[in-house]
């Protein structure tokens, strides 16, 4: 029987979560014929609907539901109730990226043998390697059309990516380039080519970007083999005594309950509600949440040293025309203690129109000197440092007591703290994309500090041994035989990267190795 | 996300005051209803809570916050159009502005504060700043402002593309000083750094 799926129907693998690693893997299992349900709590908004205005996007996509943060980082103080932008929409976060795609590199797999032991800090090797995700890599280059890969061209030089290859250069820079991005320079894949039309961050009308929407999602479903089903808000994951997954409880768009049985149960609701749901599933025989005896459930939130640094020229840029952030300089992404920390990052190109720059250029800044700032719009440049920043179990995310959200269940809190490598990362970052704007004849700059930006990862981590962590190096659960967890929460590392690409390939690789066990009957 | 009636206000952003930390701007945003995100009336003398008089003083107080001399006084009046819209809402809302406002006379020595200089208001704002009334403004201001599309001229920005095929034709890579730019690394440049002398540096 073709979907859509009875709630019954105890054959079916359901995944919560239509995101990168959801969605992917949705679209995977159901092209090995593989009954495949996805909740999705989020609506469902074509490109068609998308809204080339930042603040009507967000309304749109962002996921606004209750949250609270703690600890010294600063988005707990500019934004209490926001620890991060991410999607609330079928898609998943896909539709808002931008779209870097940079690989892992071999050491960022082994941080604990490479780095050594960090104080303040819970550094794990992942039970996988380089050599063992190529080919997946490879596999999820292709499903979302990488720039600058399998033989695709690269995306055109737009005006901010010029100023930073022009800066770039006079600091002897070597590695720059339009990027490996997730949006097509020409047509592939039945999707057009880019327009250059600077909204990459509020979905996508002409569909150039990859996302879940408009490309895994469609060509699961036309197999008749995956049901998305949106407005479905995973509450809890059920088992039975002998510990085996058997669905989820989820609420409907009225907020009435119901139950989806399940055979497998995949988890991909990002790396904030991933371990939420699973600790909200807490039952007799897993009294500290399911899948969490080791404790490890929430624990080790990464989300990327980040930083920004916008230029301000004598002469116009415009900026904001083109692709958001089709340009990145890879010359730093090394591992270098005598540069003051371990890990390195990537500067990468980005713009924001006046809506929000207004907001997140420098928060709680008014009077003049702000408004002088923003009169100067049409000379701006803007470059984004994102780096790895060090696991610590302290950074994590935990269930709120007495926070509620509009289902009842309890909100979560993200508490993070930088550590100290994390600050002369980002300090030295900041220097060098200040210097790297001199060189081109910046006048002022302006250094941002960290926003809710859109990386998270790391709370339900792989691990070789059950006690580090909470899955194994296919992403299935240590506890649980028949439960995954499918999304970045799976990272052991968060390495310079952005995240998404890995996680494709993750979702890919975890996708054969399902097929592969229903098919010997061991799921 | 779901709709919120004016009764429905429990978890979720929206149900939270700004004045608890920070100018929240995903607070204002996501508290406006879709209507009020196209661009608002700036009729100050039809609001729905607000009295008129204190409604003019907003728009003075609105612009020494964020002061863009080329902006008409429209653009401000359709901020204090969004504040009445949310103290309508929301009688907490309501009586932060309205006693924010009564309140500026104590700051000003008594004088009606869209009559003093900006330096004069600007001094007065900064007592309050950290305060719940300023932030709540603030934060209107910073969502409302900047997000009128015929404000965003001002800025040379030219918004919303894809209808006119993007910029891939129309100068996406236009830029032409770049090779003849100046280096300026033994200048010292000015840099803004998230107001270092008011929030605590991250970290240490």
């Amino acid at each position: 029987m073709p979907a859509p799926f009875d709630h019954n129907d105890d054959s079916l693998v359901v995944i919560v979560g239509s995101g990168a690693g959801g969605g992917t893997l949705g679209n995977q299992l159901a092209q090995k014929d593989i009954n495949t349900v996805i909740l999705e709590a989020g609506k469902r908004h074509e490109p068609e609907d998308h809204i080339d205005d930042e603040w009507p996007s967000f309304n749109q996509l962002a996921w606004l539901d209750m949250r609270t943060t703690s600890g010294n980082w600063r988005v707990a103080k500019d934004f209490p109730n926001l620890p991060t932008w991410h999607s609330k929409c079928v898609g998943g976060s896909p539709v808002h990226w931008a779209g870097c795609c940079p690989r892992f590199q071999e050491h960022e797999f082994k941080i604990k043998t490479t780095y050594g032991e960090i104080p303040g800090a819970d550094l794990l090797d992942w039970p996988l390697t380089l050599q063992e995700l190529e080919p997946y890599y490879d596999r999820a280059e292709d499903n979302m059309g990488v720039t600058g890969t399998g033989g695709r061209p690269m995306n055109k030089p737009d005006n901010n990516y010029k100023v930073l290859a022009e800066g770039a250069k006079r600091m002897g820079y070597q590695k720059v380039s339009t990027a490996h991005y997730g949006q097509n320079a020409e047509p592939y894949d039945g999707r057009p080519g880019s327009i250059q039309d600077g909204f990459c961050f509020q979905g996508n009308k002409s569909r150039a970007k990859w996302s879940p929407l408009v490309s895994d999602l469609p060509k699961g479903e036309k197999t008749g083999h995956l049901e998305v089903r949106p407005e479905s808000m995973a509450l809890k994951i059920e088992h039975d005594e002998s510990g085996k997954a058997t669905g989820v409880l989820y609420a409907d768009a009225n907020g009435d309950e119901h139950f989806q049985k399940a055979r497998v149960v995949c988890v991909a609701g990002n790396s904030i509600e991933s371990p939420r749901l699973l600790l909200n599933s807490a039952s007799s025989l897993h009294p500290d949440g399911l899948a969490n005896s080791s404790g490890e459930v929430g624990k080790n939130y990464m989300r990327h040293v980040s930083d920004t640094c916008w230029g301000v020229f004598e002469k116009p840029v415009h900026f904001y025309r083109g692709n958001t952030m089709a340009g990145i300089v890879e010359d730093e992404a090394y591992n270098d203690p005598d540069r003051g920390f371990v890990g390195g990052f990537y500067m990468e190109t980005i713009h924001l129109g006046p809506s929000f720059m207004a907001a997140f250029m420098n928060p709680q800044e008014w009077g003049r000197d702000f408004t002088a700032l923003m009169d100067d719009y049409e000379n701006f440049a803007g470059m984004w440092l994102v780096g790895e920043d060090i696991p610590s179990a302290t950074n994590r995310v935990t269930l709120n007591d007495d926070i509620k959200d509009q289902y009842g269940l309890p909100a979560p809190n993200v508490h993070y703290d930088d550590h100290e490598n994390d600050v002369n990362m980002r300090d030295y970052a900041a220097d060098k994309a200040r210097t790297l704007y001199q060189a081109v004849g910046a006048v002022k700059t302006v250094r941002t500090p960290p926003f809710p930006a859109s990386h998270n990862m790391g709370t339900c981590r792989m691990s070789e041994n059950p006690e580090d962590g909470v899955v194994d190096k296919n992403g299935r659960s240590h506890d649980v035989p028949n439960l995954y967890v499918s999304d970045g929460s799976q990272f052991t590392t968060g390495a310079a990267a952005n995240p998404t690409l890995t996680i494709v390939a993750l979702a890919i690789r975890q996708g054969d190795h399902i097929a592969e066990q229903i098919s010997q009957g061991t799921l | 996300m779901s709709d919120k009636t004016t009764e429905d206000k429990g978890p979720g952003i929206d149900g939270q005051m700004s004045g608890e930390g920070g100018i929240r701007p995903a607070d204002a945003a996501v508290s406006t209803d879709k209507e009020a995100l196209a661009v608002p009336g700036e009729n100050l003398d039809s609001l729905q809570v607000l009295d008129e008089a204190t409604a003019q003083t907003l728009v003075s107080v609105t612009r020494a916050m964020y002061p863009h001399d080329h902006f008409p006084d429209k653009h401000y009046a359709r901020v204090v159009v969004l504040l009445d819209a949310k103290a309508a809402e929301n009688g907490e809302m309501k009586s932060l502005l309205t006693e924010g406002v009564a309140g500026l006379p104590d700051l000003t020595d008594g004088q009606d504060f869209a009559e003093l200089d900006e330096e004069r208001q600007v001094e007065a704002l900064e007592r309050i700043q950290d305060g719940a009334f300023f932030k709540a403004v603030a934060g209107e201001v910073v969502t409302g402002l900047y997000s009128q599309p015929d404000v965003w001229p001002y800025f040379g920005y030219e918004g919303p593309s894809n209808d006119k095929g993007g910029y891939i034709d129309r100068g996406f890579d236009d830029i032409d000083w770049l090779d003849d730019a100046p280096d300026y690394r033994d200048h010292a440049v000015k840099e803004r750094v998230g107001t270092e002398d008011r929030i605590d540096r991250e970290g240490a």
